[in-house]
């Protein structure tokens, strides 16, 4: 049971063109499960990685693990182990001798008990072969699972992952992933993952941290944040291909809410909800916005019309682009539903997979029903 | 033999077709200005120079040298003079060697962090290596002369210099000061290349280690050094050959050290022995390829 507390931590770089703001506030308690913090290059996630190793000073805010805090003490000290995108593995030693760095210098055990110790992590790692290879001679998964087995022998309380995986190719990647998830089950340890690939933060997070602009958007479980987008910018993030968004007036029909897309050319009437749904008044400026796989091309009860600009064959199921206007469209849908490009397609709209955001800040204004807390589905 | 016949040999095995002979034959033929060119100015210069130190050179141009065998060598290695040179000249590159690579490391550690100004910094220390020799002579000269100069000066405060000799004029202190200046004058070339590999050296291994406990001490023993091991090899190897070649930075600054190639300089061209100094520049060489040998044997090919 470990805890790690992250409390308004805050950094901020001045020099003489002036300051940045490279996170903002961010608070998150880790316990016992894999976080990841996700968001585009430059967002602050590496940053707030590398504070919470002690790599980056922490301009306001406390960092705490198990109670104590930590946000002044020196990395070593705090008793985590990194892995970095690079590996970060000492290129000149041996991989016994790297795996028994940080045990050499942040331990007291004597050499026997260093060398029983690496000795039993790269039998769980399956890389006890290699123990004696140079670093430099190692393949890339060879390396990832070194740079693995040096964190995990010093047996921490916190673990930390930066884009661990983004120098592997794809299928390295994807056996590496299953093996990394396989691994924190087993271990159970606290552990924070920072990467921009949605994928991985699908698959492998407990909860998932959207931050963009060093601000943490959103917090919570991965199917949580897929289904309920706080704003524009994580309903964007998440998902592949992205959420559809059009710029769109609210039109008052009786009990329903017509949500009137612009296009360019004019407006179509791309869906309709129930009114008392959620609040939004007669003529609003918003943004709704529909996950590809939910636009659906084979119903009979079709909302508009759309021109299919490319078509992709994706093996289980296809990509299909679309120009409605100015505005283009992307559906997944089953393998069978294929049209050529330059087919015209009726495409409906499901209501209740429906998101809309305020039209100004962004923020969620409702999302897909289906997945919404019970109170505000009761309608 | 014609040329085609010559490249058909040569490159029997691998020409099988008139293409490819006739790309050979291109080959040939594009390097041989520079094969030309390096025979006339570096082979045939040596060869000339071996053969002139089997001689005696008269001073009458239109005489021939006069072939004596070994009887220069003979004279060299019986002579006082030559082996007290070649003490002095390895005393002044292993010295050189040494505190210019030193130094050059040391400063090059200094400049691996940010700070403001550090490629102008950069720039200056680069200035001893790249000011003209002549010029950075004179000034070590007028800062170590004793009526004016300003280290005498230093030193006397301090109380250790209290002779009336300048430190360039007595035997027993113009050899480390010439040390000194020598190695001031190219450390910057140390300097240089240790930046460069300095820098190629990643970041996050030393952050690795700073989560793995390892103090700033530790990191250089067990980052730092060994990452730029091949490096210094290459530094000493190379300050070596040309610190046992230095003629300038000695000369301009005293006469009173007598290195080797001060030596066949005299020998040649002040005494007008020919044949002598052609001897001593031979040995000069010899020394250097067994330096040269040893060295890769020790440190291996691939390092240098």
């Amino acid at each position: 049971m470990v805890e790690l507390v992250l409390d308004a931590v805050t950094k901020r770089y001045d020099d003489a063109q002036g300051t940045e703001l490279a996170v903002d506030e961010v608070s998150v308690t880790v316990e016992d499960e894999l976080l990841v913090l996700l968001g585009p290059s430059g967002c602050g996630k590496t940053t707030t990685l590398r504070m919470i190793a002690g790599l980056e000073t922490v301009t306001e805010g406390r960092i705490s693990i198990e109670g104590r805090d930590v946000t002044d003490l020196h990395p070593s000290e705090r008793s985590l182990a990194m892995v970095f995108q690079d590996y970060g593995l000492y290129t000149t030693m041996s991989v016994r001798k790297n795996m028994a760095y940080g045990l050499k210098h942040s331990t007291d055990l004597s050499k026997a008990e260093r060398d029983e110790r690496v000795q039993e992590m790269a039998e769980m790692f399956g890389i006890e072969a290699l123990l004696d290879r140079d670093v430099t001679d190692l393949s890339g998964g060879q390396k990832q699972r070194v740079a693995l087995g040096r964190a995990m022998v010093r047996e921490p309380d916190v673990f930390l992952l930066d884009e661990p995986l983004a120098s592997l190719d794809a299928k390295l990647r994807s056996e590496m992933r299953t093996e990394l998830q396989q691994l924190q089950n087993d271990l159970d340890i606290t552990t924070v993952y920072v990467t921009h690939d949605q994928k991985e933060a699908m698959t492998m997070a407990d909860r998932v941290a959207v931050m963009n602009d060093g601000v943490l958007r959103q917090l919570g479980p991965p199917e949580a944040v897929y289904e309920n987008p706080v704003d524009r910018f994580v309903a964007d993030f998440l998902g592949n291909p992205a959420m559809n968004q059009l710029p769109a007036t609210v039109d008052r029909r009786g009990d329903e809410y017509v949500l009137r897309a612009d296009v360019g050319d004019g407006r179509i009437a791309f869906a309709s909800v129930p009114r008392d749904d959620f609040d939004v008044r007669d003529g609003d400026h918003v943004t709704v916005g529909v996950r590809p796989e939910h636009l659906r091309l084979d119903d009979a009860s079709a909302d508009f019309e759309a021109a299919v600009t490319v078509s992709e064959y994706q093996g289980n199921d296809n990509f299909v682009h679309m120009s409605v206007g100015e505005r283009d469209l992307t559906a997944v849908v089953p393998p069978s539903v294929r049209p050529a490009a330059g087919d015209t397609v009726a495409v409906s709209v499901p209501p209740n997979h429906i998101h809309v955001f305020d039209g100004e800040t962004g923020a969620s204004v409702r999302t897909s029903s289906e997945s919404r807390p019970a109170p505000e589905s009761e309608t | 033999m014609s040329v085609r016949e010559v490249t058909a040999s040569l490159f029997g095995e691998y020409t099988e077709s008139p293409v490819d002979r006739r790309e050979a034959l291109l080959g040939i033929v594009l390097i041989l200005p520079a094969v030309v060119l390096i025979g006339g100015v570096i082979l045939y210069p040596i060869a000339y120079n071996v053969y002139l130190s089997f001689t005696t050179v008269p001073l009458n141009p239109d005489r021939a040298p006069e072939w004596v065998g070994l009887a220069n060598y003979v004279e060299l290695l019986a002579s006082r003079r030559f082996w007290s040179a070649f003490t002095t000249t390895v005393t002044f590159t292993v010295g050189t060697t040494v505190l210019s690579t030193v130094v050059g490391l040391g400063v090059a550690l200094l400049f691996d962090r940010e700070f403001r100004g550090r490629r102008f910094a950069r720039g200056l220390v680069l200035l001893p290596h790249v000011t003209p020799i002549i010029a950075v002579a004179f000034v070590w000269q007028f800062m170590l002369s004793p009526l004016w100069g300003t280290i005498p000066n230093v030193l006397a405060d301090w109380g250790l210099y209290s002779t009336r000799v300048g430190l360039l004029e007595r035997g027993s202190t113009a050899l480390p000061v010439v040390i000194v200046f020598a190695a001031w004058r190219n450390f910057p070339f140390a300097f240089l290349l240790f930046v460069a590999r300095l820098q190629a050296i990643p970041e996050s291994m030393y952050e690795a280690a700073r989560i793995d406990g390892a103090g700033a001490i530790a990191q250089f023993k067990d980052i730092t050094l060994p990452e730029l091991k091949g490096t210094i090899a290459i530094v000493v190897l190379l300050r070596f050959i040309w610190e046992f070649n230095t003629f300038a930075e000695v000369w301009l600054l005293t006469r009173q050290i007598l290195t080797l190639p001060i030596f066949a300089y005299q020998t040649a061209f002040a005494n007008f022995e020919q044949g002598l100094g052609a001897a001593i520049s031979l040995l000069l060489f010899l020394v250097q390829a067994l330096f040269v040998v040893g060295f890769v044997l020790l440190f291996g090919e691939d390092k240098v």
